[in-house]
């Protein structure tokens, strides 16, 4: 495997993208510059569910209730990880088993089910009576800064009514009150590293589940709060040599769009995304880059760097890149 | 002795470099500490965790900071799973725990690196020039992605000079116990600890006090020694 930058932009339209719990849930936003916020967390549980629901990967972060309807914690769940070759669930109060024997079998058996340890590592806590403490701390190869809205956006109050009334008894529905965004085109920054690949064992294949999780993680979050939400551009490139990257690839791509006020934008038609600056940076790097695979919406506009008749990837390729389509 | 030092810096979107033993549980420090610098040197190198520790001494290492960004700091507010009772994703009350983090936001640091090992200081100065780094370069956080880049394309051989009558113009980060300084007006100073030096088992051994200007302005000394290097005056820590 080698190392690879991520780009990813999406957007939602009237909904919230990443709720501020400390602040009654409004969408995050910048307040100096006025830009959306996403958390690197909301964007790594839209990866874990998709993989989990759609795709039968075994996740380590998430719900699992006792045979009481209590929900596990970390130590518990670190336990379910405490088995054998054979798959017999191993003897922990087994004198001649060390603690660091056991952190082991966990380690072994959490990186061979569990993606998202192996994409995003980990801290899990250990606790076993008699033998102490530990952790297992593991970084991930891919990690991702948090997002921002490539625009300033405004928020939005929205008042309404529920269906139920808020206790039995009550004559009237509830009310219902949510901050929104209009709109918000998120841009998400991420890096992949081969070399904490090796230490969480990371493949080819999950790194094809990241970026479909990505993608298709996006698509398929219909909450409440996210329905409206779209994948518009995923570029990840690839590079032949060794420990390098141009970083900062996100900062590389803008928009540009004819309203007065960029808080007027309400849809990705609104808009056109500029990569002139991108394919600047490629070009000049062109020696240590492997691959740049790219998959975009068919609704983005790029800025007329890019002639609406020819695509993303046959423009890049007409610059001496070596882009293809990323397939999904 | 202080012989030649490698400069880069380093800048990204947001920084989280956070305080211990505090009563408000997420501070972020201004700028990193000395074991936080050692651990982004030792990221770039490719180093394992509790692997360096020796290499960053106080008698074979020796760092200066310049906070090139003015110190600019934002609330987010993180919806974690509290551990202490699950790693829990439903929205059942008291399952996860929100906490309000400071994080420093648009931050950019200029970073001096002496090591008495030269083949070490080699193999740093061959990576920063190739823009390599084995793992990917943070601030504070794996959340806090960075960008790295070498300032000058050679060692720089700093001059240790002597601040006696005259004030002298310092543009680093000053420790306490090295320099006085002397206040101008319309500057915004600052004073923090923060851990230099930690042992094996990660245990801090020792804490250091500094002086910095929030905006990243210079500041004036009176009585200390500096090093000057290229347009720069620094003190070493």
């Amino acid at each position: 495997m080698n190392r690879s930058e991520l780009v990813f932009l999406y957007d939602i339209a009237y909904a919230n993208p990443n709720g501020d719990p400390l602040d009654e849930n409004k969408p995050r936003i910048d307040e100096d510059v006025e830009l959306n916020i996403v958390t690197d967390v909301r964007l790594k549980r839209t990866i874990r569910d998709y993989l989990h629901d759609f795709k039968g990967q075994g996740i380590f972060v998430k719900e699992i209730e006792d045979e009481n309807g209590n929900i596990q914690d970390a130590k518990l769940r670190a336990m379910d990880y405490l088995i054998d070759e054979n798959g017999e669930k191993v003897d922990i109060t087994d004198k001649n088993l060390s603690l660091s024997q056991i952190k082991r079998i966990m380690y072994d058996n959490i990186l061979k089910e569990c993606v998202d340890v192996r994409l995003f590592g980990g801290t899990i806590p250990l606790e076993i009576k008699k033998k102490g403490k530990s952790s297992i701390t593991l970084t991930g190869p891919v990690q991702f800064r948090f997002g921002r809205s490539m625009h300033k956006v405004e928020m939005k109050h929205i008042k309404g009514t529920g269906a139920f009334a808020s206790s039995a008894g009550k004559q009237q529905k509830t009310f219902r009150e949510e901050y929104i965004l209009p709109y918000s085109l998120i841009s998400f920054y991420g890096a992949i590293n081969e070399n904490a690949a090796k230490k969480t064992l990371m493949t080819e294949e999950d790194e094809s589940l990241l970026v479909e999780g990505i993608w298709n993680g996006t698509k398929n979050l219909i909450t409440r709060s996210k329905f409206g939400q779209m994948p518009r551009l995923l570029l990840k490139v690839t590079y032949s040599d060794a420990n390098y990257f141009i970083g900062d690839l996100d900062k590389k791509i803008k928009i540009e769009h004819d309203l007065e006020d960029d808080k007027k934008l309400r849809s990705v038609d609104e808009l056109q995304i500029d990569v002139s600056q991108l394919i600047i940076a490629l070009k000049s790097d062109l020696d240590k880059i492997e691959s740049i695979s790219v998959k975009f919406d068919p609704a983005v506009k790029f800025k007329d760097s890019v002639p609406i008749e020819v695509d993303l990837v046959e423009h890049l390729v007409e610059n001496g890149l070596p882009a293809t389509k990323l397939t999904i | 002795m202080i012989d030649k030092v490698v400069v880069f810096d380093i800048w990204g979107d947001y920084g989280y470099f956070r305080r211990g033993y505090t009563t408000t549980s997420t501070i972020s420090y201004p700028f990193p500490s000395r074991t936080t610098l050692a651990g982004i040197v030792s990221g770039i190198l490719g180093y394992d965790r509790d692997s360096y520790y020796d290499l960053f001494g106080p008698k074979n290492s020796a760092f200066a900071l310049q906070i090139i960004n003015p110190i600019k700091k934002m609330r987010i507010n993180l919806n974690l799973i509290d551990t202490k009772t699950g790693f829990i994703l439903s929205d059942n009350k008291g399952q996860r725990t929100q906490l309000p983090a400071e994080f420093l936001k648009d931050v950019k640091y200029r970073i001096c690196l002496w090591l008495d090992d030269d083949s070490i200081m080699d193999e740093l100065f061959t990576y920063l020039s190739n823009h390599k780094s084995v793992y990917t370069p943070y601030l504070g956080i794996s959340d806090c992605l960075a960008n790295i880049k070498l300032v000058k394309n050679s060692f720089i051989e700093p001059e240790e000079l002597l601040a006696t009558k005259e004030d002298i113009k310092v543009h680093s980060i000053v420790p306490t116990d090295k320099a006085k300084i002397k206040i101008e007006p319309g500057k915004k100073y600052g004073a923090v600890k923060s851990p230099s030096f930690i042992n094996a088992e990660r245990i801090v051994k020792e804490f250091q006090e500094f002086y910095y200007e929030e905006n990243g302005d210079t500041m004036l000394i009176v009585d200390g020694r500096y090093h000057s290097i290229g347009d720069m005056n620094v003190i070493f820590f």
